[in-house]
C-alpha cells in the first residue's frame, strides 16, 4: 500500500525526520511537503479534482509563522468536501496545551490530533484508520 | 380743693376709677378693703361690695403673702415710698393673676389715721410671655451647652461668640481659646472656597442653611473631617445675625472611607497585573509548547533515527542535524531566560528619562543605516517631556521600533517616521508611525507580539524584538496598541504609567 502523503510543517529538522519515518516505515510513495502553508493551500485549490496528485492524508502543524494550522484548515473547508476522495487531516503540534486539542475536537474534517515527536507508530496508527 | 364743682368727691373718684385700667383700693393699715373702684369686676371679677370689709390677704397666693407683709406692707407703714410689689391674686373665678401695684401710704389730715392706698394693674400676660423667653432662653443654652453635636455661634462676619464644649473638644481647645477667632483660622484651606460662597449666598437670602462636608485644624495641628449644616438666624427685616453652626465628627468615617478607596485602588491594580501575568503565563505555555518541546521532539526524534541507522552517511547527516537543533534550542533558552528577567523587574531602576535625548542617541547608534536608507525622522517631542522608565529599556524599545521600520520599509518609496508624545491623565504615550509595508491586522492582530511571529515571507526576523517590547512594556505597567493597514505603514503606540509600576 502505498498512500500519498503530505506534510504541512516550517520545520526544517521535523520534515526530514518524518520524511525518514516514513522511508523506515517501508512507505515508498511520494511525499508532500510543504514549509508554506499558504502554498499548500494553493496546490489544494489547483489539484482539488486531481485524483493523482491529491494526497490521502495530511499531517498539519498548528504552529506557522505566516499561515498557521487554523487558518489552513479555516481556509480549505469549502473545498473540502469537494474533493473527489476521502483526505484525512491529522493536526500534528508540540503544544499539550488542552485548548488545542479541544479546538481540535470540534473541527468535523480533523481526523485526529497527534503530539510531537511524530514516531512511526503513530504514523502506522493514522494509516490504519486511513485503511478501514 | 374741689374744682369740679357740682361734683361730690366721691363721684369724681367714681368717675375716673371706672375708665382707668388700674384697680384702685383704699385699704385699712391691716389692708381691710375700705374702697375697691367700680372696675374690679372686670380686673379680679368681684364687685367692690363682695371685698368691702374683707382682707385681701384671703386673695393672695398663699406663696406671696409672706412676701407682700415684709417686702411691701411693713415698709409703706413705716412711711417708705415706691413699693412695687408684684404678687398673684386669686380671681373670683379661682385662677390667680400677676397684678402689680403702686403702693402708698396715706395719713388722715385730722385724725392721723394710717390708710394705704393701691393702684393695680394685671400684667400676667407680660409675666407670662417673659417667663416663656427666659424658659426658651434657658431651654437653648441647656441644648447648646450639653449637646453632644459641635454647635458654633458666629456673627455675621464669621467671628465665633459662642462654642460648646462638644466643638472644642472635637479641636482640641478650651472654650474660651475659640472665643472671638474667626471661622477661617479653624477652617483648612481645602474646602473654605466652597463654604464662602455658600455663606455668600445665605448673606444674599437665596438660602437660609447649607451643609458641607469640610475639614478643621486642630489645635495639635492636624486636619479633622467634620459635616457642618449652617442655618442662618435672621432678623426682621431679613438680614441675617447670627450663623449657627452643627458640627458632626465624621473623622473616623472619612478615614475608613479613604482606606476603602486605597484598598480599591490596590485591588484594581493587583488585578491588572495578575490579567498581565495570566497572559503572560499562558504565552509562556505557547513558548514552551512550540519553542521548547518542538526541538525537544526534533531532538528525540532525531535520536530514535540515529539508533536505527547503519549507514555513517546518514549519521553524520543526522549528526549535524542534532547539533543544529540543540543550538537554536540554546538559542530559545538564553531569549526566555531574558524575558524573565525583564518580568522580574529586578534590575529595573526608572527615574524620569527625556524622551528626546534617548531617542537621538539610538539615533545616533543607528546612524549609518539611516543615513545610507536616507529615512526622515520627524521628531514632534517637547523638548521637556519625560517617561518613567529605565534609560536602558527606552533605548531598547526605539532601537526595536527603528529596526523594525528600517526591515519593513516600502522599497518604493522613502522611509518616513514619525515619533510623537502627548501625556494624558497618568500616562505619558509615545507614537511610533512609519510609512513602510505595514501589518495586516485583521489576519494577524492576534499574533502580531507573540514570540517567534514573522508576516512577511521574504523577511527572516526572528519574531523576538515585539515580543519581548510587549513584555518589557508589561512588566513596568504600561502597555502597546499597534494600528496599522497594509501598504500603508504602522504605528505603535507606547503607553506609560506616570508613577511606577502597578506590579
Amino acid at each position: 500500500m502505498t498512500p500519498r502523503i503530505c506534510i504541512i510543517d516550517d520545520d526544517k529538522i521535523y520534515q526530514f525526520t518524518t520524511k525518514k519515518i516514513i522511508s523506515n516505515a517501508g512507505i515508498t510513495g511520494e511525499v508532500l511537503v510543504f514549509s508554506d502553508a499558504e502554498n499548500a493551500l494553493f496546490f489544494f485549490q489547483e489539484q482539488s479534482q486531481n485524483v493523482s496528485k491529491l494526497p490521502d492524508i495530511i499531517f498539519l502543524d498548528i504552529n506557522m509563522p505566516f499561515m498557521d494550522g487554523w487558518q489552513f484548515l479555516e481556509a480549505i473547508e469549502p473545498i473540502h468536501k469537494q474533493f473527489p476522495k476521502p483526505i484525512q487531516i491529522y493536526l500534528v503540534s508540540s503544544s499539550v496545551d488542552e485548548a488545542d486539542t479541544e479546538r481540535a475536537a470540534k473541527i468535523p474534517y480533523v481526523s485526529g490530533y497527534i503530539f510531537k515527536p511524530f514516531t512511526k507508530e503513530k504514523l502506522l496508527d493514522s494509516l490504519a484508520h486511513l485503511q478501514s | 380743693m374741689n374744682l369740679y364743682v357740682g361734683l361730690p368727691d366721691s363721684e369724681i373718684l367714681q368717675l375716673l376709677t371706672s375708665i382707668s385700667r388700674e384697680l384702685v383700693c383704699l385699704h385699712e393699715s391691716d389692708g381691710t378693703y375700705l374702697y375697691v373702684s367700680p372696675n374690679a369686676k372686670s380686673i379680679i371679677g368681684y364687685e367692690p361690695e363682695e371685698l368691702l370689709g374683707k382682707n385681701p390677704y384671703d386673695f393672695f397666693h398663699p406663696d406671696d403673702r409672706r412676701l407682700i407683709f415684709e417686702r411691701s406692707h411693713q415698709p409703706i407703714l413705716k412711711g417708705e415710698e415706691k413699693i412695687n410689689p408684684t404678687f398673684r391674686f386669686q380671681h373670683k373665678n379661682g385662677s390667680y393673676l400677676w397684678l402689680q401695684s403702686d403702693n402708698r401710704l396715706i395719713v388722715h389730715p385730722t385724725s392721723g389715721k394710717n390708710y394705704i392706698h393701691t393702684s393695680s394693674r394685671d400684667i400676667s400676660e407680660k409675666i407670662e410671655s417673659e417667663a416663656n423667653l427666659a424658659l426658651s432662653e434657658r431651654k437653648f443654652k441647656t441644648l447648646f451647652r450639653d449637646s453632644p453635636i459641635g454647635l458654633v455661634l458666629t456673627s455675621k462676619q464669621g467671628f465665633i461668640d459662642e462654642v460648646n464644649e462638644s466643638f472644642a473638644k472635637f479641636l482640641g481647645y478650651e472654650i474660651f481659646e475659640l472665643l472671638g477667632k474667626h471661622f477661617s483660622d479653624i477652617s483648612s484651606e481645602g474646602e473654605l472656597e466652597e463654604n464662602l460662597r455658600y455663606r455668600d449666598s445665605v448673606q444674599k437670602g437665596m438660602i437660609d442653611h447649607y451643609a458641607i462636608e469640610k475639614q478643621y485644624i486642630h489645635k495639635a495641628g492636624h486636619l479633622v473631617w467634620a459635616y457642618v449644616t449652617v442655618t442662618v438666624l435672621r432678623d426682621d427685616s431679613g438680614h441675617p445675625i447670627y450663623y449657627l453652626a452643627q458640627i458632626i465628627d465624621i473623622d473616623e468615617r472619612k478615614k475608613t472611607e479613604r482606606l476603602l478607596l486605597e484598598n480599591n485602588e490596590h485591588l484594581k491594580a493587583t488585578k491588572n497585573s495578575l490579567l498581565i501575568q495570566n497572559k503572560q503565563l499562558q504565552s509562556y505555555n505557547q513558548i514552551i509548547s512550540h519553542h521548547l518541546r518542538a526541538p525537544v521532539s526534533n531532538l528525540r526524534s532525531l535520536i530514535d533515527l540515529l539508533k536505527l541507522t547503519k549507514s555513517e552517511e546518514e549519521r553524520i547527516e543526522l549528526q549535524n542535524h542534532l547539533e543544529a537543533v540543540t543550538e537554536s534550542l540554546e538559542t530559545t533558552l538564553s531569549e526566555l531566560i531574558t524575558t524573565l528577567k525583564i518580568q522580574s523587574l529586578e534590575h529595573y531602576h526608572p527615574e524620569w528619562i527625556s524622551i528626546r535625548d534617548t531617542f537621538a542617541k539610538v539615533e545616533k547608534l543607528m546612524e549609518g543605516e539611516l543615513l545610507k536608507k536616507k529615512v526622515q525622522i520627524e521628531l514632534n517631542v517637547i523638548d521637556k517631556e519625560t517617561v518613567y522608565v529605565s534609560k536602558d529599556y527606552l533605548e531598547t524599545i526605539f532601537l526595536q521600533l527603528l529596526s523594525n521600520s528600517l526591515l519593513f520599509s516600502e522599497p518604493s518609496r522613502t522611509l518616513r517616521i514619525v515619533i510623537e508624545s502627548f501625556s494624558i491623565g497618568n500616562e505619558t504615550t509615545i507614537s511610533f508611525s512609519d510609512n513602510g509595508t505595514g501589518i495586516d491586522l485583521s489576519r494577524y492582530g492576534d499574533q502580531i507580539f507573540q514570540m517567534k511571529k514573522t508576516f512577511h515571507r521574504q523577511m527572516s526576523g526572528k519574531g523576538l524584538g515585539l515580543f519581548l517590547m510587549k513584555y518589557t512594556m508589561e512588566s513596568l505597567g504600561g502597555r502597546v496598541e499597534v494600528k496599522s493597514k497594509p501598504g500603508e505603514g504602522a504605528t505603535f503606540f507606547l503607553y506609560f504609567p506616570n508613577q511606577g509600576n502597578n506590579l
